[in-house]
């Protein structure tokens, strides 16, 4: 279990809801739709206490102030139903929502969530919305979709700016500190914190590479953020007698971790996401291409003491 | 966006199956030559959240994958990958189901392919899984 890149959990509704609301200008500006929400704002929405943009719900409108006038304005004068779309699968995506809004939620008085977890918790409120497996994007921008937000990575959002073109645009959130903060590359590097790699024997827990960071603290930070992981095995099999698999995951390893031109650290800023700090790939390289004391290097099995077969 | 270094080795591809179906007169091997051409020899899958960016730098890594059978979306390759030097590693080819974290999990967990449910992109083993979420003994 290799952490593979940060990611901000990012808040989405389509081009067509951001033109139907009265989104007033954000600041800082960021984000791609210019929406901005208090803490007190999006746990309310993600809880089911805001059920419509024309709520007049002080803490939902809070970021949405009339620059001259200096008073928060309705997102919407007429109302317009408010939905969210969740993952009905198991989902990554999910698990770092759910982290998030579990402890965040006490700024709304809710118990909604109630933990970590892939799948969203029971006794949902009925404007919530289900979608499989990578549908939340279509439950944003697809037929009837005014009106809807839902939690998407940035690389299915306007953040990524690779082909094919995704055109679901993202929110601003109030983090810890109460400064507002896009769901931008150097905000989740900001919010993943400095929190080093495992050295020595903790090296040999998977547990250990996967550090969750539920609410940050640091003025930069967007507020929900997590690694991906990659899994691998530490032996593989050959293929028609030839050393495929294993050297293939060591040298995109290498190349994804070390390559001197940077280019996949610019595919991964391409795509909205964050790469991972210096520390952490030096570790990863280190204990699953080079080898430790921990003999966790990915290699062709079986291996006397390691692995009896492999993959 | 199909990459300069990939139409050149399919104009070679192309130029030694004609000359090897002009030898035997056996069309039917152009097809096979094809699917051999497919066959990924890294296969994973799991999250989609991180889904398109690792078809990326696959693609930038090893060969990039082609349409058919892959969508046509997976066959991208960033303009920074188009450069001499890449792909890093031309005979390996990754592919990557789209199934969520928790099938990608319980795929890699237990090699059982019926769980891909990424009907594009169909696997025949699971070498490594893709979650955002902690893989726990539960």
């Amino acid at each position: 279990m290799i952490p593979s890149l940060a990611t901000p959990i990012t808040l989405a509704i389509s081009p067509d809801t951001a033109l139907a609301l009265n989104i007033l200008p954000s600041i800082p500006a960021g984000g791609t739709s210019g929406l901005t929400f208090s803490r007190a704002g999006y746990c309310k929405m993600l809880t089911g206490q805001v059920t419509d943009w024309n709520s007049a719900d002080p803490d939902f409108i809070s970021q949405n102030v009339d620059p001259v006038s200096g008073v928060a304005q309705l997102f919407s004068i007429d109302p317009l139903p408010l939905r969210v779309g969740y993952r009905s699968d198991g989902s990554g995506t999910a698990f770092l929502f759910t982290q998030h809004m579990t402890a965040i939620q006490a700024a709304c008085n809710s118990t909604l969530y109630q933990g970590a977890a892939e799948t969203m918790p029971a006794g949902l409120p009925a404007n919530f919305t289900s979608a499989s497996s990578g549908r939340v994007e279509a439950a944003i921008l697809g037929p009837d979709h005014v009106g809807n937000i839902g939690y998407l990575s940035p690389d299915f959002t306007a953040q990524s700016s690779v082909v094919p073109a995704h055109p679901a645009v993202t929110a601003n959130l109030v983090n810890a500190a109460n400064v507002v903060q896009p769901p931008s590359p150097q905000a989740t590097t900001a919010g993943m914190g400095n929190v080093d790699p495992p050295t020595g024997t903790d090296r040999a827990n998977p547990l250990n590479w996967v550090p969750l960071v539920v609410d940050p603290v640091s003025p930069s930070a967007y507020p929900m953020v997590g690694y991906t992981t990659q899994e691998f095995c530490t032996c593989y099999n050959v293929t028609s007698g030839t050393d495929v698999k294993a050297n293939g995951i060591r040298g995109y390893l290498t190349w994804a971790l070390s390559s001197p031109d940077a280019v996949p650290d610019l595919v991964l800023n391409d795509n909205g996401f964050a790469p991972l700090p210096a520390s952490w790939k030096s570790a990863i390289l280190d204990t699953f291409v080079t080898g430790d004391a921990n003999n966790l290097q990915i290699r062709v099995g079986p291996v006397l003491g390691v692995c009896s077969g492999g993959a | 966006m199909i990459s300069n270094r990939w139409s050149t080795t399919k104009l070679l591809v192309f130029a030694s199956r004609i000359a090897f179906a002009a030898s035997f007169g056996l069309f039917g091997m152009l097809a096979i030559e094809a699917d051999a051409q497919y066959a990924p020899s890294i296969q994973g899958g799991g999250a989609s959240l991180p889904a398109p960016t690792y078809r990326q730098n696959f693609n930038c890594y090893g060969m990039p994958l082609t349409n058919p059978p892959d969508p046509a979306a997976d066959t991208y390759v960033p303009s920074q990958c188009t450069d001499v030097g890449y792909p890093i590693d031309s005979t390996k080819i990754f592919r990557y189901s789209s199934v969520g974290s928790g099938r990608g999990q319980y795929m890699y967990l237990t090699g059982d392919t019926s769980y891909n449910n990424d009907a594009a992109r169909p696997l025949s083993e699971v070498n490594f899984a893709g979650s955002d979420a902690k893989l726990t003994q539960n």
